[in-house]
C-alpha cells in the first residue's frame, strides 16, 4: 500500500517537474486561469452561502431561540423595510475577519455535534455567557457592524426626538459604541430568575464549591448572616460585601471566622468598617453581640481630626456557612468593575473609581445610582468597589 | 512489435498522464491547498486574538 502511494507520488512527481510535452504552453494557461475564475468564485459563493440567514437558522438552536427574539424588533420589520440579517450584525464585514469568524465558527459547529445548547434550558442556561461573547466584540470594534448602517455624522439631530437627541448627541461628540448603551436591541437580554444580577450569579455559583482552609484568607461574595454559636441559632449580625475574614476553625460546612474592622465609638458601635476613618462598610451587627466582650476585642480608640470621631479597631471571631467565600477578591471586583461601567456608561462617561476619596463615593453614588436598574445588593457591592478602589487605595493618584 | 510502435505507445502514455497530472493538480490539489491555507490564514488570525485580544477599533 505504502509503496503503491509512493509510486504514485513519484510518478506524478515526474510528470510535474518536466516540461509538458504533449499539451500546449495556450491550453496550460488557459486551464490554469479558467480553474483559477472556477475555483475563487466557487469559494466565495461557498462563503457567501455560510453568511446567509437562511444558513444561520437552518440550525433550530438558532432558529427556535434568537431568530425568534429577532423578529419582534425593529431590525425585522420597520416602516422603511431595510432590515438586518444575522451575519450584517454578527460577522465582520471586511474579508480577513470573516475568514477568522469562519474559522471560530468551528467551534459552533461542536457545539452543534454535542448538542451543548439543544434545548431552551441548555440555551438559557448559556445565554449570559454567549451575550457576554457578543458585547465584548462589539465593545472591542467599537461597535464596527452596527456602524456598517448606523453613522453618527449621518443624524439629523432636528429630526431627533428631544430624548433620543439628550443621549445621542453627546454619545456622538465622544464616539461612544452603540452596544455601550443599546444592549438586547436584538434579542433579550440575559434574565435570571432569583432577580440576582446575572454577573454576580456567576461569582455566586463558583463560591459554592468553595472549600475552606483553615488559616486562610477569604472574602465574603454577598451578605450573609453571621452567627454568635457554631449551630448557627443566635444571630450575630451581617457581613457586607467583600468582608475579608480569616478561617480559624472548621467544622462541617460551618466556620468560625475572625474578622478585623473599625468601629465608630459613638452610639452601639453596631457598624463596622474597613479601615481606619473610611465608611466602608464590611459588617453590621446585632445590638447585643456588638457590646459582647466574648466576641470582640476592641483595640485602643483614636481620634479622627477629619470628622472629630473616635474610631477603636475590633476583632470579631463568629461562626457563618461555607459556600459564600472566595479566596481571591478580584473576581468580586471584576465582577462589580463590570457592572459598574455597563450602567453608568449608559449615559455618560463614568469617572474612573479613584477620581473620588473613599467618604465621598457614597453621596456621589446615591445621587445617580437612581437611573440605573441596579438593586439594592448590587448597589451596596458596587459602592463597596467604588470605595475600595477610590483615592484613598489608588497608586499613583492624589 | 517495431520501434515506432513502441514511440507511439510511449507518447501516448506520456499525453494521458500529462492530462491526468494536469487536472489532479488544478482541480483537486491546488484548491486544497488554497482551502487550506486561506483557512489557516483565519486560524492564525484567531489564535492572534486569543492571546492579544480583539482588534481595538477607536
Amino acid at each position: 500500500m505504502i509503496t503503491k502511494l509512493k509510486n504514485l507520488a513519484l510518478s506524478f512527481w515526474r510528470v510535474m517537474s518536466k516540461p509538458a510535452t504533449k499539451i500546449s504552453l495556450g491550453v496550460l494557461a488557459f486551464g490554469g486561469f479558467l480553474t483559477g475564475i472556477v475555483f475563487w468564485g466557487g469559494f466565495n459563493t461557498a462563503m457567501e452561502m455560510t453568511n446567509t440567514e437562511q444558513f444561520c437558522i437552518g440550525c433550530h438552536e438558532m432558529r427556535d431561540n434568537v431568530y425568534v427574539e429577532l423578529q419582534d424588533t425593529i431590525h425585522y420589520t420597520n416602516r422603511t423595510g431595510v432590515r438586518a440579517t444575522c451575519p450584517d450584525c454578527h460577522v465582520p464585514h471586511n474579508w480577513s475577519h470573516k475568514v477568522a469568524r469562519k474559522m471560530q465558527a468551528s467551534k459552533e459547529v461542536f457545539g452543534w455535534v454535542f448538542g451543548t445548547i439543544n434545548t431552551k434550558e441548555k440555551f438559557e442556561a448559556k445565554r449570559l455567557e454567549l451575550a457576554q461573547h457578543e458585547w465584548a466584540r462589539f465593545a472591542a470594534n467599537n461597535s464596527l457592524e452596527c456602524r456598517s448602517c448606523h453613522n453618527y455624522d449621518s443624524m439629523d439631530w432636528e429630526k431627533m426626538s428631544p430624548a433620543a437627541k439628550f443621549y445621542m448627541q453627546p454619545a456622538s461628540e465622544r464616539n461612544v459604541g452603540c452596544i455601550e448603551c443599546h444592549k438586547g436591541i436584538a434579542h433579550h437580554l440575559p434574565i435570571n430568575d432569583s432577580g440576582v444580577n446575572p454577573i454576580l450569579a456567576k461569582v455566586e455559583q463558583g463560591a459554592t464549591s468553595q472549600t475552606l482552609e483553615e488559616g486562610k484568607q477569604y472574602f465574603v461574595v454577598k451578605p450573609i448572616a453571621i452567627y454568635e454559636d457554631e449551630d448557627l441559632t443566635k444571630q450575630a449580625g451581617t457581613l457586607s460585601y467583600a468582608a475579608p475574614v480569616k478561617v480559624i476553625e472548621k467544622k462541617d460546612d460551618k466556620v468560625k471566622l475572625q474578622l478585623k474592622g473599625w468601629r465608630k465609638d459613638k452610639g452601639f458601635g453596631r457598624v463596622y468598617h474597613s479601615d481606619f476613618g473610611k465608611n466602608i462598610r464590611v459588617a453590621v451587627m446585632e445590638k447585643d453581640p456588638a457590646q459582647n466582650p466574648d466576641l470582640i476585642s476592641v483595640g485602643l480608640s483614636q481620634n479622627d481630626p477629619a470628622t472629630g470621631l473616635d474610631w477603636s479597631e475590633v476583632t470579631v471571631e463568629f461562626w457563618a456557612k461555607e459556600g459564600a467565600f472566595i479566596p481571591d477578591v478580584a473576581t468580586l471586583w471584576n465582577a462589580a468593575g463590570e457592572i459598574y461601567s455597563s450602567n453608568c456608561s449608559t449615559c455618560h462617561a463614568q469617572p474612573d473609581p479613584a477620581h473620588f476619596d473613599a467618604n465621598s463615593w457614597p453621596a456621589q453614588f446615591n445621587g445617580m445610582v437612581g437611573f440605573t436598574s441596579m438593586d439594592p445588593s448590587t448597589q451596596a457591592l458596587v459602592l463597596t468597589y467604588l470605595q475600595l478602589h477610590s483615592s484613598d487605595y489608588a497608586e499613583g493618584t492624589h | 512489435m517495431t520501434n515506432k510502435d513502441v514511440a507511439e505507445r510511449t507518447e501516448k502514455q506520456t499525453a494521458s498522464s500529462e492530462w491526468l497530472t494536469f487536472l489532479v493538480f488544478t482541480l483537486v490539489i491546488l484548491p486544497g491547498i488554497a482551502v487550506a491555507a486561506i483557512g489557516s490564514y483565519g486560524l492564525a488570525i484567531w489564535i492572534y486574538q486569543m492571546i492579544y485580544g480583539p482588534p481595538i477599533v477607536g
